[in-house]
């Protein structure tokens, strides 16, 4: 049976998944469209159950769905996609990136291919509209978060801390360090969903020029 | 002729809320929603409206707002001084306008916010099924912004409605000193330095705002300083920044935090936690989630016996 502890007396929290167990469960738990659960969120090896406490309380709703996902529910295979995403690796875009190479001994041309060379799983969506948590990249990129976050950081910025790789999806201050652009605007916040990736996703990156980014 | 207002003055922050914007947090996309749902939920009361109908927020010294048409109108939250066409009104009930009439809303007094609805329904958009302004990526609200002078909002569906008043034991008094309920956070365990609660003071530092209430004037040390895993965090919750100092998360916050989890303020008292003023004390009291749970039951009983509200809708 799944460990579900209560946090505070508004969340429930699905403990110990699996790595992207979660991206499974957090659906099977949506579909049930239940009206007292407000927001479902699905992180790398947990869920996190957001409920109305003037509709139920922490202990009838850990025992609903502990009634309802089942270990068959948990087994189902869930299709991934595959998204192919144009990079731009410019000094103009990528205005952390001699900060990176003294940090990781690199020259430019080595974090470029280390950075291009793996595919990424997407493990956890949000934190900022549509922030993108990608992982995991390759040990010799990393570097840590910055002590002094940027302030701004712009739309579809893609950037580094510790082991993963991320997309800044809006404009917004951020402590990752900033190695390219996409010229894809991956959130739409006149779409629902406003993100078509899910979590669970694989995304491979690859390299467009800087004369070819403003006509993408 | 259309049913309008005019914003003469915008005032510090005044935005559009309705009570919450559900199912988009895995996203990255906030609930928002009023800082003081009590009050919001009174506020709509007064006009018989339903308690998720949109308001303005009104935070710290308000708008000039002139209302182009007969409507009724309602304020509650902080006391304030409000004059209508230069006379002083109350507020905490229901106040009939007449087309042209002017209302300014002034200083806040003992508290941060008040709200201001009115009996006909904003003509607004929804963006993710709430008109909530969220305006870090101009969603909900007007143009997805704070109002702004110039600005003009049109309303629809003109109701009547009796007037009304918020009855006494419905009051709420914001003070110093204010004591806010805490359930023990997930990571409560590595705090080492919370013997003495009684004795444990919070200021509440002016560079909070509706993303969270950062405190200041107590540090909280850990007996482990370990990354800790990622996890779910909601309006309410409590957490340890790298510096000791707690920050209070509240309605337009993030979903997920890698910071230690202190504690989640219980539901009942984040409202008036929501009030308290820059620079005055607050004191936590632990009490379990099953207390908790009592005092959200309490609750929905009284607004449902007393004012025939359903908290659970």
């Amino acid at each position: 049976m799944i460990d579900i502890i209560p946090s505070g007396d508004s969340i429930i929290i699905l403990k110990d998944l699996k790595y992207l167990q979660s991206s499974i469960i957090s659906k099977e738990i949506e579909k049930l469209n239940l009206s007292e659960v407000e927001d479902v969120i699905s992180l790398k090896n947990s869920i996190g159950v957001i409920f109305n406490p003037f509709k139920i309380k922490s202990d009838r709703l850990i025992k609903k769905i502990q009634g309802i996902i089942k270990d068959h529910n948990i087994k189902q295979k869930h299709k991934f996609k595959t998204w192919k995403i144009p990079i731009c690796y410019d000094e103009e875009f990528a205005i952390d990136i001699k900060e990176i190479s003294h940090y990781t001994k690199l020259d430019f041309e080595q974090i470029k291919q280390k950075h291009l060379n793996k595919s990424y799983d997407v493990q956890i969506i949000g934190f900022l509209p549509g922030f993108l948590y990608l992982g995991d990249i390759d040990k010799s990129l990393y570097v840590p978060r910055k002590n002094n976050p940027r302030t701004s950081i712009p739309e579809g910025s893609v950037a580094i801390a510790a082991n993963q790789t991320g997309i800044y999806n809006i404009n917004s201050p951020g402590g990752w360090s900033i190695i390219g652009k996409t010229p894809l605007k991956l959130f739409d916040k006149s779409k629902i969903p406003p993100i078509d990736i899910n979590q669970g996703d694989k995304i491979i990156f690859h390299e467009i020029k800087k004369e070819d980014f403003k006509n993408y | 002729m259309k049913n309008t207002i005019e914003i003469l003055r915008e005032g510090v922050y005044t935005s559009i809320q309705d009570l919450r914007r559900t199912g988009f947090k895995k996203y990255g996309v906030p609930k928002s929603g009023p800082m003081d749902e009590y009050s919001h939920i009174l506020t709509n009361w007064l006009l018989n409206k339903k308690i998720t109908s949109e308001l303005l927020e009104i935070t710290y010294y308000g708008p000039k707002i002139k209302i182009n048409f007969d409507t009724k109108i309602a304020l509650y939250g902080s006391k304030c001084e409000v004059k209508l066409n230069n006379n002083k009104i109350e507020t905490g009930k229901t106040i009939s306008i007449k087309s042209g009439d002017v209302l300014d809303i002034k200083k806040c007094i003992d508290a941060n916010r008040v709200y201001l609805g009115f009996s006909a329904k904003m003509k607004l958009k929804k963006t993710f099924n709430s008109k909530s302004t969220y305006d870090k990526i101009q969603i909900g609200g007007l143009n997805g912004k704070k109002l702004l002078k110039n600005d003009t909002i049109e309303f629809d569906q003109l109701k009547n409605c009796k007037s009304k008043k918020i009855p006494s034991s419905f009051m709420r008094f914001n003070n110093q000193n204010m004591i806010i309920r805490v359930i023990k956070g997930i990571h409560f365990d590595r705090v080492n330095n919370y013997d003495n609660e009684d004795e444990i003071k919070f200021k509440i530092s002016p560079n909070s705002d509706r993303m969270g209430l950062r405190l200041i004037d107590y540090k909280i040390k850990l007996n482990d300083y370990s990354e800790i895993e990622s996890t779910v965090v909601t309006k309410g919750s409590i957490q340890i920044q790298k510096d000791g100092n707690p920050i209070i998360l509240m309605s337009d916050s993030q979903s997920t935090g890698g910071y230690p989890i202190f504690g989640n303020i219980c539901k009942i008292d984040i409202s008036k936690l929501s009030q308290v003023k820059p620079n005055q004390k607050i004191k936590f009291k632990f009490i379990s989630l099953k207390e908790s749970n009592k005092l959200i039951e309490y609750e929905k009983e009284k607004f449902k016996s007393r004012l025939n509200l359903d908290l659970s809708s």
